[in-house]
């Protein structure tokens, strides 16, 4: 290398050095607008992505409301939003007995309990509550029954739900031995377990829970 | 300033030019007949030896052969040529081939032109002193090499004899002529003689006997067409040329004149007042049009050939980077044009979208809970709901179920729901838990139901007959899942120990469960 005379080769040194910056410049360049070129590219689907996101959205929520719109008013309508009336069902059941002829109504209501997020799939912002309540009563007829749970339901207190019931007749059929009224006249008994539950808007962390008394 | 320095060498003088901004300037001329003359130029090379330098060669003792050689090609050109060289020349570096031709019958052999120095001991001085100055020596030239380049711009034939005529530098009463024959732009064969002037028209003669000599050699080497006419580019001083054109030409030859300081127009020529030589011409060429492909390589000068390695691989270097620059621009420039179009068209679509989007918009004005959570909470509700096993439809079931069966009184009915796996478990209350597994995916109500046969006769067989009745028709209705029973009239079960008093007519009794699908109720 130490042989090498520079003045020699200078000028195809420097023809190099220039076609080699001019070529490094002009691909630069050209890849520098191309990239701009991409970047615009993923801009502009980035925007139709977030329209057609915007669309689909719009078009699932006007077909939730379509869905769901009738059945939320129903909803707010039964009482299922709000605090539970548990006066209401107490004065009912009173009415009901008065009406029924049920003089040995017994019930039965516990404390409200929150129930939990694994039990249902609650949405975000909502706590759901449960009320138990137990009844059980003398019947003349087990149409009685019916009426009866049909008039709490007409409270419009949240949504009644019949977990278990137990109906039996007081007096079995006996061969050749019939059986004697009692003087009561009841011919069943029952015993129903049933759950009104109702949601309403979770507390503000740091402010007291109602669910727990 | 692009400085380089031409050191023309002749058989008596080394003559030193200068060329810049386009002038040649004579700057010192060495006669190498006397003894210190090298040593002076030695000294001058010390002073000067930063320029680019170039060794123009116009000696007497070049010789010149015309070769024929089977057309090969790469290596093996290059091993044949250079074997045909050493023979020919064998002073290595001091002879250059030139391909001329190939041969259109036969064996269709390559014509070459060598050209070189047989006996270099004559140049051997100069070069040691470049040598030993460590002169950076662009290329050693031959001046009849540059003949074709002299005569370019002037309109001349195929073949033809150029005769040059300088005043001999060590003797005014002659003239060197020195013809070059020249074809196809190729040099062919270059003879120096020198003629004196004498009385009158002795130089004329003189010269035409010469081109008469070489015409006799050239026909009898075949390099003219048999007795043929020789076109002759007579470049001679203006003193002579006159007197050349009153006297006949030489016999078999056809004159053309043409004037050095015309021919130095010509070629841009630009000197500094000394007199216009065929050499001092043949350094401006050589000055003028830059780097050229060195002629000979003397060994001790071996940087030339190091040199144009470089040369040629920077020459190389160049077109890859030129031809790569170019094809990534335009692969970039195709790739980026293919993308705008695209991208003016996704723009276009963008554009349809944003003003569909628009109007969506427009025509959804809701106010309200957001959709998600009526949503959850509609779902919710049909959840717990789900759970609810209200008495009507099971009530329902159970009537049709046991219509015509009179003779059977239902004493007792318990139902609860059975959630499916993995979702909402209601409580579940005392002793009366259901026996039907909960394997199925919808929520389930067991109702379990126990009863007694009324006007029982004792006829076991017509009451259990009854009872599987009964529990056909129950199975038969499409809201019920499954029906077991857990006690007949008389338990006939082979598994079971039996043990009753015959005279025992109590009334029989019955315990079935009937699960029942709540989402068919």
């Amino acid at each position: 290398m130490a042989d090498i005379q520079f003045v020699l080769i200078k000028k195809h040194l420097v023809m190099f050095a220039v076609l080699s910056l001019l070529g490094i410049a002009l691909v630069s360049t050209s890849n520098y607008l191309k990239g701009e070129a991409v970047e615009k590219g993923a801009l502009i689907k980035a925007g139709m992505k977030s329209s057609r996101v915007k669309m689909a959205n719009i078009i699932s929520d006007k077909n939730l409301i379509g869905d769901y719109q009738s059945r939320y008013s129903d909803l707010i309508v039964s009482g299922f939003f709000g605090a539970e009336k548990r006066l209401l069902w107490i004065e009912q059941l009173e009415v009901t007995s008065k009406r029924l002829e049920l003089p040995d109504l017994h019930y039965k209501i516990n404390a409200q309990s929150v129930i939990g997020k694994d039990t249902y799939s609650t949405p975000s912002g909502i706590s759901l509550h449960k009320s138990q309540f137990t009844f059980q009563t003398s019947l003349l007829h087990e149409g009685d029954l019916l009426e009866l749970i049909a008039d709490l339901q007409g409270l419009k207190s949240g949504l009644l739900v019949v977990e278990h019931c137990e109906l039996s007749r007081r007096h079995q059929a006996r061969v050749k031995k019939p059986a004697k009224k009692k003087s009561t006249g009841y011919n069943f008994h029952v015993l129903c377990d049933m759950s009104w539950y109702t949601s309403s808007k979770l507390a503000p962390p740091g402010l007291p829970s109602r669910g727990k008394r | 300033m692009n400085v380089d320095t031409v050191l023309c060498l002749s058989d008596s003088h080394l003559t030193v030019y200068r060329y810049a901004s386009r002038q040649l300037s004579l700057e010192v001329t060495y006669d190498l007949s006397q003894a210190d003359s090298l040593g002076h130029f030695s000294s001058w090379l010390q002073r000067e030896q930063s320029r680019t330098t170039s060794l123009l060669l116009d000696l007497s003792c070049e010789d010149y052969y015309e070769e024929q050689l089977p057309h090969v090609r790469g290596r093996d050109r290059s091993l044949l040529l250079s074997r045909k060289i050493a023979k020919l020349f064998p002073d290595e570096g001091y002879a250059c081939a030139d391909l001329a031709t190939r041969l259109k019958a036969g064996r269709r052999d390559d014509v070459y032109f060598i050209s070189g120095i047989a006996d270099s001991s004559s140049l051997a001085p100069v070069i040691n002193a470049l040598a030993d100055n460590d002169v950076a020596v662009r290329g050693v030239y031959s001046l009849p090499q540059l003949a074709p380049v002299l005569v370019e711009p002037i309109e001349h034939p195929e073949r033809f004899l150029l005769v040059t005529c300088d005043e001999d530098a060590t003797d005014n009463s002659r003239y060197i002529f020195r013809q070059t024959y020249i074809v196809n732009k190729k040099l062919y064969f270059s003879r120096k003689t020198a003629v004196a002037i004498g009385d009158g028209n002795e130089i004329v003669d003189g010269a035409r006997k010469e081109i008469e000599r070489t015409w006799q050699y050239l026909n009898n080497r075949r390099a003219l067409e048999l007795d043929s006419r020789m076109q002759v580019l007579m470049i001679l001083p203006r003193q002579i040329l006159a007197s050349f054109k009153v006297e006949p030409e030489a016999s078999n030859c056809d004159y053309i004149y043409a004037d050095i300081a015309d021919m130095a127009t010509h070629n841009a020529y630009a000197g500094d007042h000394f007199e216009l030589t065929s050499s001092s011409l043949g350094a401006f060429i050589l000055a003028n049009t830059g780097a050229r492909k060195t002629h000979y390589q003397p060994e001790r000068l071996g940087l030339i050939k190091r040199h144009q390695q470089i040369r040629q691989f920077l020459s190389l270097a160049c077109v890859i980077v030129v031809i790569l620059a170019v094809v990534f621009t335009a692969m970039n420039i195709k790739h980026g044009v293919e993308i705008k179009d695209a991208n003016d068209q996704l723009a276009s679509k963008s554009s349809l979208l944003g003003l569909e989007l628009e109007k969506l918009q427009q025509g959804f004005q809701y106010s309200g809970p957001a959709p998600k959570k009526l949503k959850g909470m509609v779902d919710l509700s049909r959840q717990i709901l789900k759970q609810s096993a209200l008495p009507s439809p099971i009530f329902s079931v159970i009537s049709s179920g046991f219509s015509d069966f009179n003779d059977l009184l239902l004493t007792h009915i318990e139902w609860r729901v059975l959630a499916p796996e993995g979702s909402a478990k209601p409580r579940k209350r005392g002793a009366s838990k259901s026996k039907i597994a909960t394997d199925q995916s919808t929520p389930l109500v067991v109702v379990s139901m126990r009863g007694e046969l009324v006007s029982f006769d004792g006829d076991f067989r017509h009451a259990i007959e009854r009872l599987q009745l009964l529990i056909g028709r129950l199975r038969a209705d499409e809201r019920v899942v499954k029906v077991v029973a857990h006690s007949l009239p008389l338990d006939i079960d082979p598994s079971l120990k039996i043990s009753r008093k015959v005279s025992d007519l109590g009334t029989p009794s019955f315990s079935i469960d009937v699960s029942l699908n709540l989402d068919a109720m």
